[in-house]
């Protein structure tokens, strides 16, 4: 050793700079670095289980389910490779109905290892996937929402996403109240990944969507659906609605439209609900507003007499009747008669006598161009033009419904404020909310307004409203043995465009409610485009017959005579 | 002693492993159950059974008989 000094001292160098340097590597991952590592090996010891949460039910008014959840799986196929076995990607897209092709191409585009292949897997799809042991196949357990009863309510209750996300109706409307909070559970595992029984566990429970309880009734909505479809068929028209409301409490009974959708298929989504959203013209159900504001205004009572001509030329515009007259009949009408027959002409002239400003201001006082507020996404607003806006002739037109555009939604509200005699109730779809134990959490209040409208005024209507039932156009919705208020509507139809109107295109309806004294049940029937008879009597009114006769029968409510005659006894 | 104790936690711990599985398992049946019966009590579902295999009609008229 003593022949070499300079290399021992190079030795010794070299060690000492070894163990410099490993002491700078040793403090700089241990004090620099220390957060890096610190979470890296947090990740690699612990192990996170997300825990999804149930999404809440929606309930009909008697808490039948209307939208459930089901427990499914999810399918993945992971390959090291871009092109995995041929036979597995057979097998797969034979049973999962998906093109062979389409899937190589995916697996190439994103160039990855991982692809769903579908999420929401139908029991047969994941039994069969699971018989067959495929290799490169893996599942994931997940949700679907199912809606039992197919087509039902489908406009209201809306649809969700892929990922459960509410994308439609009350499914969109109440999302962050029906998706729940997710939990966790962190888990402390061993080197194979295994969770230690050992080791720390810290969990945080997942909380349950809330549930809905809605003010929809399973019976009448049903045979609202089957009505109307049965008329859009038989009338060979293109679309339709109709709502069924109690208008004491504003609930919402049934809110049906065609076309429907079923929302357990992905396809043909009807994304909006035509009984909130959509506008028309409403034509002669307007009456019914033009002569609230003419009575209370005490330009007419019931027996005003008129004369009313078959024809007025107003302007440029010839305001005519939909029927001829018969021969030898008189053209003096009283108020009450011109409602029953539902004369365009004597209405117009009812409104110049009103003025425009008072129609304007009755027209608004009964919400006529302002949302309900209903819980329902996308309400449309309607179209009452403002009054600097009217032509010379607007105010005969708007008088009987035309050049004025409403909701559904809005006309039913409006005419209830009538059976209600003066007092408008905003229309509710949703009754309460409730957590994932059945606890109420929130009611929806009933919310009353009275209008400025004077209780005669709304007694002496109604009672011209159960003459159109009972001698006027409105027969055909005449059910022995209850009373009945009601007017028919027939309105030529606007052109997308909105200069003119659609030739021979007519939208057809019927508004009613009963019984007339204190009404529990009003009733709007809105046909569009009918073909085999465009009137609101021939093609509404007999919609309203049914479900009205279906609702006594399955209700019991006998008629009124047996019901006076019991309260005499 | 100790050793016992240690073998009985995990027997039990894997014993409510186990039981929670099942009780996982039981309840993704009982909503599946659930929904099948809100399907067959679909008024469409019990409508067309009546009319086509059980031979009834929608009723015409009720007569109430006063008492």
């Amino acid at each position: 050793m003593k022949g070499y000094p300079l290399r021992e001292a190079y030795l010794k160098l070299g060690i000492i700079c070894f163990m410099i340097t490993l002491i700078l590597r040793i403090a700089y991952l241990q004090i620099i670095e220390h957060e890096f590592f610190k979470t890296k090996s947090t990740i690699q010891l612990k192990r996170l289980i997300k825990l999804y949460p149930h999404r809440g039910y929606i309930f009909d008014r008697n808490m039948v389910p209307l939208a459930l959840t089901e427990s499914t799986y999810a399918s993945f196929l992971i390959s090291e490779k871009l092109e995995p076995p041929e036979e597995i990607i057979k097998t797969v897209s034979n049973i999962l109905k998906l093109d062979s092709q389409d899937i190589l191409q995916k697996l190439q585009v994103t160039k990855g290892s991982f692809l769903w292949l579908k999420r929401q897997l139908s029991k047969t799809e994941y039994k069969q996937l699971k018989e067959n042991n495929l290799k490169h196949i893996g599942f994931i357990k997940t949700e679907k929402r199912v809606y039992p009863k197919g087509i039902f309510a489908s406009h209201v209750l809306g649809f969700v996403g892929i990922d459960n996300q509410g994308l439609g109706g009350l499914e969109h409307k109440f999302d962050f109240f029906l998706r729940g909070t997710p939990g966790k559970v962190i888990l402390e595992k061993d080197p194979n990944g295994y969770p230690l029984l050992s080791g720390e566990k810290i969990a945080f429970p997942p909380y349950d969507g809330n549930h809905l309880v809605t003010t929809l009734d399973e019976f009448i909505q049903y045979i609202s659906q089957k009505y109307l479809e049965e008329a859009i068929l038989e009338n060979n028209a293109e679309k339709g609605q109709i709502i069924v409301m109690n208008p004491q409490n504003g609930d919402i009974l049934a809110m049906a439209a065609y076309p429907n959708f079923d929302p357990n298929n992905e396809e043909n989504m009807i994304k909006k609900n035509p009984c909130i959203s959509d506008v028309y013209e409403p034509g002669s159900v307007f009456k019914l507003i033009t002569f609230a504001i003419a009575l209370d205004n005490e330009i007419i009572t019931p027996k005003t007499i008129l004369q009313v001509p078959e024809e007025l030329k107003l302007k440029n515009v010839t305001i005519s009747e939909a029927h001829k007259r018969t021969k030898g009949e008189s053209d003096m009408k009283t108020s009450s008669e011109i409602l029953e027959q539902s004369l365009n002409v004597g209405t117009s002239l009812i409104s110049i006598k009103l003025g425009e400003e008072k129609l304007y201001e009755g027209i608004k006082s009964f919400k006529i161009g302002e949302l309900t507020g209903i819980e329902l996404p996308a309400e449309s607003k309607g179209l009452v033009r403002p009054l600097k806006n009217w032509s010379g002739v607007d105010i005969a037109m708007i008088s009987f419904g035309q050049g004025i555009a409403v909701t559904p939604i809005q006309m039913i509200s409006a005419v209830a404020a009538i059976a209600n005699n003066g007092i408008y109730v905003k229309p509710r779809i949703l009754q309460y909310m409730t957590n994932a134990n059945f606890e109420t959490l929130k009611a929806i209040p009933i919310s009353k307004i009275r209008l400025k409208f004077k209780e005669k005024t709304m007694h002496e209507l109604k009672e011209m409203m159960k003459n159109v039932v009972e001698k006027g156009t409105g027969i055909p919705a005449k059910v022995e043995g209850y009373s009945i208020a009601g007017k028919t509507g027939t309105s030529q139809k606007p052109k997308t465009n909105g200069l003119g109107y659609e030739s021979g295109k007519y939208v057809a309806s019927f508004i009613g409610f009963f019984p007339v004294e204190k009404p529990s049940y009003i009733i709007l029937v809105i046909i569009d485009s009918p073909k085999k008879s465009i009137y609101g009597s021939m093609v509404a009114a007999p919609v309203f017959k049914k479900i009205t006769k279906d609702i006594v029968q399955h209700f019991h409510i006998p008629p009124e005579n047996l019901q006076k005659n019991s309260k005499i006894k | 002693m100790a050793l016992v104790l240690n073998i009985k936690t995990v027997s039990l711990n894997q014993k409510n492993q186990f039981l929670r599985k099942k009780i996982i398992q039981l309840e993704d049946e009982n909503r599946g159950l659930q929904l099948e019966v809100e399907e067959n009590l679909a008024l469409n579902h019990i409508e067309t059974i009546a009319k086509t295999q059980l031979g009834m009609s929608s009723p015409i008229t009720i007569n109430y008989i006063h008492p």
